[in-house]
């Protein structure tokens, strides 16, 4: 039994369709990657997985039905997301911001959140001190206290240069490796994407066009028709 | 009589919410405002128009355009000094300012005119007109035609105009309009110009019809809201109708509400049910709607009033109980009696802080939640329960109503859900508090003096146990506040959407708080009911709100301190009590309105978070905090502790 | 920044403002009667609760009266037992918060007695914190069902009470059969309706309507509109001066063809000149003979405010006042040994009736059940003509006669009939 199931799930906007029955698995303990061109509907994506985008089609998480579930219960079920703009609380500090998401059985659930993604040292500091960089990591360590059971993260590496961005990478891949969680990566960056994910899902205009291991996608005529506009 | 005729009586009514309700939709468009004190505007400006006219023997239309200069100057003052300055600040400051106003024009009236009401001579013809049978005042249906002509022509300069294209570019993006060339403080001004012109014609007009003092027209302000809300705050074509369906329709509702019968009549029969329709209509149509206020495009996500963790929670509540005992056993009566009424007015103000400070809830209903408690106090004490029973017992069932109270929240946010709330405080006030029947019959209810373990409290008996309520109250918020419940509230307050994916039940929080808000000002609303030893229901009313929650924002609504401040400044506190020491009580309602002005823009935390950062600044002056950046301990952060896993 | 420093200014200067305006504005609300005629002995303090500044009801001229009154005992009666009697009055605004401060101050500043309370706010919120007290109210203008039965309220005159039950009685005795009526919207207000519906059965009419208005309503077309429709012979209008005028105007408006009865407070020169000739013919309930009555009493009255208080509009509440005032002097000089409020408070349980200046003479054995402190229940119905206030008589009692004094020229009416 798959983590999490999407069967034909469709997101409507008024009149636009911002997802058009789109279906895969994500099986624990993988790095799941999610790609396309802008406006492909990623983040529209993970706003219907995590309840706060209304669609019809079902979401099975190990099984269990949560279509109607709301957004808070999601959450505490183990989906647990990060936001593209980042939301972190500003009238709090970074250790507070991890608090209101602390949960699990494990002793600390916060230092050891803030350990992994390597910004202990943001603890006491406001939101509004950090850089961007720091600040991005720090959201991923506010998801991480929730103990998620999948993590789903919204283009986490924007504004990354190379660099940062393979040492964010590695990052990721230790946490699944080692069994901390099982991570659905949203970006645009797709060498990231290639790097470390284990399968790849493929959007454009609201539609799954390829899905597979990075090798197959790689080479997918679809997904460089997609991105370039023309075969590769 | 039939309804098609009575509601026709209706016209005077509805004409008076139909121009209020235009100025409204005026100012909303332009400047995405509230405006609280359209009523009050209408007020002071008709009592210029009259002076002139009346008082100095002007001509009519020498004193229209001095009362029309007057309008623009004001509208011109108070967009250039107080709402420019307050464009980005969050949007509490914003109503809190349009408050300021109302209560400044108040006591202005009250202070230089002459506030009895009187009957001017109308400015146009009130010769009785038949009409279908009735003799309707001609007056009134010229009202209703003004109204009519000055939403057209509103409609046309909005639509035909380059002004009107740029008011309405302006709505919705503020940022885009100023790089196309216009300037948004032009727009601006000349929004507010207008729409305090149109208060003015509204105050004259009516005020030969409705009376003038300088409470009528500033009343009106829930029953103009409703209509304003129909028209969602953009059409004047809508606003207009829907300000004369609803005058209408009030006096059409007199035909029923006068009616006799048994208990479940008690419903629509009675004081003010006619008049509590519009709230009612406010309150059902933003439940059902969500959203009826379009939003702006500026997206102004200013700061709410900072809430930082209270310090002294230990020292603060011993010297504030040994300054209280000190107090109370060595001040006369009538000072003891003010600081009684003032720890009441800070167990109030202390539910604002939990509900709009903590959680960020807007709420306009506090001083209605007190009444409950001090109706319920006075109907339980009647009955013969002890004291130490009726205070959690009508606290409880105040909290009842803030529960009611709460569910609009789970739709509604921000400026809707003040009107909300102002419209079930107002439900209250005209409908539930002031209903005979339900004080027993006695006119008002009688609360029997307090008695604790048998020994009935005196003075200064029940100043010391009020006190000691207060302050374990006082720290109990404030423990709140340091707990994961405060976390929280604060994360709910700033950003639902990440508070909700963080595992929060928004909508059992949002409702929590209102219940346990709703509860405190109950426990507030039975301590002055056993202080006066009577429900004094002339005080629970929305104009006490206002005040409250005003009151509570100049001390800093997000702190424990701040409810301390909203205390001394109720009305019968110890600032009141000052006040009239001086002889100079008659200058409360300005000295209020023009403070809160001032500290709207100059302290936009509040005075207590003013001093909280002036000790912050000073301590950080003191040991200066390292840039926040990594620490250099020699940890390589460039490099991966582990081997980097193959790329598959 | 030139848009920081404005602020400051602004604050500075308003803080300034404040601060003159709060020096130069004091006595607004404590005011002290200046006359002591010269006395050397220790004042007496009185105090009096008025509801002043307040759109529906204004009481500044019992604050005139208070004073003038004050300097007349002072000045021409010799103070009592040799002291100087000073008053002083506070306006609470109609504010039930203010209503309680003021009686507090009051207290403080150790006043043996309260005289002529005409509040709004008054009855419903100060009463219970005055009986704590001890400290009783010798005349005024009772509005609420307390004030009518608090043992420590002592009016001259039926107040309110009187005004509304007195018309009733009128309008029975001169062949009315249906009578409509129309009160506000405050529990006072529903009491009146209530408490005339009662009545009127009582006294033999056959049909009764009442409706509410609120008082702060911008139309009152609809209210008389529905009255109007229902035809009846007489109608009452519980209102004050703020809405007369309006009120008076549609009843014109509508042609409303029946004998219409208001309360005296609506009968003053401001109502008057609003109307216009809509107050013709309008009947008032005065506790009080016209201020041009002849009479010794009347004589008295005006010749004292002619010199205390020049230029005062002489009305029903003027008069009702300055009753009040002649009341508490009389019942003061009448206390044993030292004048205390209790020792007042005893001297006016006991009883003795008092004649009245300008209005019927109280009988405390005989007052109302219903209401034990109302011990004059006497009321003059006085009908408006031509700018003047002309008695209203009636031919004959019948079967009212309990209700009906009639003294010379005066037909007294008691809504409430004594006991005997």
């Amino acid at each position: 039994m798959s983590l999490l199931e999407l069967d034909r799930v469709t997101v409507r906007y008024g009149g636009v369709t911002a997802v058009d029955s789109v279906g895969f698995a994500v099986e624990s303990g993988t790095l799941m990657g999610l790609i396309g061109p802008n406006g492909a509907g990623k983040t529209t994506m993970i706003d219907a997985i995590t309840g706060m985008a209304r669609c019809s089609g079902d979401i099975r998480l190990a099984g269990e039905s949560i279509a109607s579930w709301p957004a808070y219960r999601r959450s505490r079920a183990g989906i647990v997301r990060t936001f593209q703009s980042l939301e972190l609380f500003m009238e709090l500090t970074v250790r507070e911001n991890l608090q209101t998401y602390a949960r699990g059985r494990q002793a600390d659930p916060v230092a050891s959140a803030l350990e992994r993604m390597d910004v202990a040292w943001t603890a006491d500091r406001y939101p509004a001190e950090l850089s961007t960089g720091t600040a991005r990591l720090v959201s991923v360590a506010r998801a991480l206290a929730a103990a998620p059971r999948l993590l789903l993260l919204d283009e986490p590496a924007a504004g990354l240069d190379a660099g940062e961005s393979r040492r964010f990478g590695a990052k990721l891949r230790r946490l699944v490796d080692s069994g901390v969680t099982t991570i659905l990566l949203v970006d645009h960056d797709v060498d990231l994407i290639m790097n470390v994910c284990d399968d790849i899902q493929v959007l454009d205009f609201g539609k799954k066009i390829a899905s597979g291991p990075p090798s197959a996608v790689r080479a997918d005529p679809e997904v460089a028709r997609a991105y370039l506009g023309g075969t590769a | 009589m039939a309804v098609l005729q009575f509601a026709l009586l209706g016209l005077g009514l509805g004409g008076a919410y139909a121009l209020l309700a235009l100025g409204l939709v005026t100012i909303y468009r332009g400047t995405g405002v509230l405006n609280f004190s359209q009523g009050a505007v209408a007020m002071i400006c008709a009592y210029v128009f009259f002076a002139l006219r009346d008082g100095l023997r002007l001509s009519t239309a020498g004193a229209a355009l001095l009362a029309a200069a007057f309008a623009v100057v004001l509208g011109l003052a108070f967009y250039l000094l107080v709402m420019r300055q307050l464009r980005n600040s969050p949007v509490l400051a914003r109503i809190i300012a349009t408050l300021a106003l109302l209560l400044l024009l108040q006591g202005l009236a009250m202070l230089l005119f002459d506030v009895q009401t009187r009957t001017p001579v109308s400015v146009v013809p009130a010769t009785p007109v038949d009409l279908l049978g009735i003799a309707i005042p001609m007056d009134r249906l010229i009202l209703a035609g003004v109204a009519v002509v000055l939403a057209v022509a509103l409609s046309l300069v909005s639509r035909r105009t380059r002004i009107g294209l740029a008011v309405r570019a302006i709505s919705d993006s503020e940022k885009g309009a100023s790089l196309s060339g216009l300037s948004p403080v032009l727009i601006g001004a000349l929004t507010w110009a207008v729409g305090f012109v149109l208060a003015a014609v509204a105050g004259v007009m009516l005020s030969p019809i409705a009376g003038l003092d300088a409470k009528a027209l500033t009343l009106l302000v829930v029953p103009v809201f409703a209509a304003a809300l129909i028209a969602r705050f953009t059409s004047f074509g809508v606003a207009v109708a829907a300000g004369l369906g609803l005058g209408m329709v009030e006096s059409a509702l007199q035909l029923v509400t006068d009616a006799e019968g048994a208990w479940y009549t008690w419903l629509w029969t009675g004081p003010g049910r006619s008049q509590a329709l519009p709230a009612l209509v406010v309150i059902i149509a933003m439940i059902f709607s969500g959203r009826l206020l379009p939003a702006r495009g500026e997206v102004v996500r200013g700061r709410l009033p900072i809430s930082p963790p209270p310090r002294y929670r230990v020292a603060g509540p011993i010297i504030a109980l040994a300054a209280g005992l000190a107090f109370i056993f060595s001040v006369r009566p009538s000072w003891l009696s003010a600081g009684v009424v003032t720890l009441a007015g800070v167990m109030i103000a202390l539910s604002a802080v939990l509900v709009t400070g903590f959680i960020g809830q807007i709420s306009l209903a506090q001083v209605a939640f007190a009444g409950t408690g001090g109706m319920l106090t006075a109907l339980l004490s009647s009955a013969g329960l002890p004291f130490l029973l009726v205070l959690p017992l009508s606290g409880l069932v105040a909290a009842l109503l803030g529960l009611l109270a709460g569910l609009p929240s789970l739709r509604v946010r921000g400026p809707s859900l003040a009107l909300v709330t102002l419209s079930a405080a107002y439900i209250c006030q005209v409908a539930v508090f002031s209903d005979g029947r339900l004080l027993g019959g006695q006119g008002y209810n009688r609360v029997a003096s307090p008695a604790l373990f048998g020994l009935e409290l005196g003075g200064t008996g029940f100043a010391v146990v009020t006190l000691v309520i207060v302050i374990v109250t006082g720290s109990l918020v404030a423990a709140l506040r340091v707990s994961t419940f405060g976390r929280r509230a604060l994360a709910v307050r700033e950003n639902e959407a990440a508070a909700a994916a963080a595992g929060i039940d928004i909508k059992r929080f949002k409702l929590a708080a209102f219940t346990l808000s709703a509860f405190v000002a109950g426990v507030g609303g039975s301590l002055l009911g056993y202080q006066a030893n009577v429900f004094a229901f002339e005080r629970f009313t929305i104009f006490e709100s206002l005040h409250v929650i005003a009151m509570a924002y100049i001390g800093g609504i997000g702190m424990v301190s701040g409810a301390l401040f909203a205390g001394l400044g109720a009305s019968g506190g110890l600032f009141s009590q000052l006040l009239a020491t001086w002889g100079a009580d008659s200058y409360q309602l300005v000295i209020a309105g023009g403070a809160l002005l001032l500290a709207v823009q100059l302290h936009p935390d509040g005075m207590a978070a003013t001093l909280h950062t002036i000790r912050e600044r000073r301590g950080r002056r003191s040991s200066p905090a390292p840039a926040a950046a990594p620490p250099d301990d020699g940890k390589d952060r460039s490099a991966p502790a582990e081997p980097s896993v193959p790329v598959k | 920044m030139s848009t920081r420093i404005r602020p400051k200014v602004l604050m500075a200067g308003t803080a300034v403002l404040a601060l003159v305006l709060a020096g130069c504005g004091g006595g607004d609300s404590a005011g002290t009667s200046a006359g002591t005629g010269g006395l050397k002995g220790d004042p007496i303090k009185l105090g009096s609760i008025l509801t002043i500044t307040n759109p529906a009801w204004s009481n500044g001229s019992v604050k005139t009266v208070n004073e003038a009154w004050a300097a007349h005992i002072n000045g021409d009666l010799g103070g009592i037992g040799g002291r100087p009697v000073v008053v002083e009055s506070c306006d609470d605004h109609g504010d039930p918060a203010k209503t309680s401060q003021c009686l507090n101050n009051l207290i403080d500043s150790g006043v043996v007695a309260l005289v002529n309370n005409s509040s709004l706010a008054f009855g419903a919120n100060a009463l219970p914190a005055m009986e704590k007290a001890g400290i009783v109210n010798i005349g005024g203008w009772p509005v609420t069902a307390d004030e009518y039965r608090s043992p420590y309220n002592f009016p001259a005159t039926p107040g309110a009470a009187g005004s509304y039950p007195g018309l009733a009685v009128y309008f029975a005795a001169t062949g009315a059969k249906k009578l409509a009526v129309a009160y506000s919207n405050t529990p006072s207000g529903q009491l009146v309706g209530q408490a005339l519906k009662k009545q009127w059965e009582t006294l033999g009419g056959t049909g009764y309507f009442m409706t509410e208005f609120d008082a702060a309503a911008a139309d009152f077309t609809p209210t008389i509109s529905k009255i109007a429709s229902e035809r009846p012979d007489a109608v009452i209008l519980a209102v004050g001066e703020g809405a007369a005028p309006r009120m008076f105007q549609a009843v014109k408006n509508t042609g409303l063809a029946a004998k219409v009865g208001v309360s005296s407070t609506a009968g003053t020169q401001k109502v008057f000149q609003a109307a216009g000739d809509a107050a013709e013919g309008i009947l008032y309930a005065f506790a009080s003979v016209p201020a041009d009555y002849d009479s010794e009493d009347a004589r008295t009255y005006r010749d004292v405010l002619k010199k205390y208080a020049p230029g005062l509009d002489l009305t029903g509440q003027t008069a009702v006042a300055a009753s009040s005032m002649q009341y508490a002097y009389d019942t003061l000089s009448a206390v044993k040994g030292e004048l205390t409020k209790e020792s007042v408070l005893a001297t006016l349980q006991e009883g003795k009736p008092w004649k009245g200046l300008l209005t019927h003479g109280t009988d405390p054995k005989n007052a109302p059940a219903e209401m034990p402190q109302v011990t004059n229940p006497y009321m003059l119905i006085l009908e408006y003509r031509n700018g003047s206030f002309v008695p209203a008589t009636i031919q004959d009692p019948g079967n009212l006669s309990q209700y009906i004094d009639i003294q010379g020229d005066l037909a007294w009416i008691a809504g409430n009939p004594p006991k005997s």
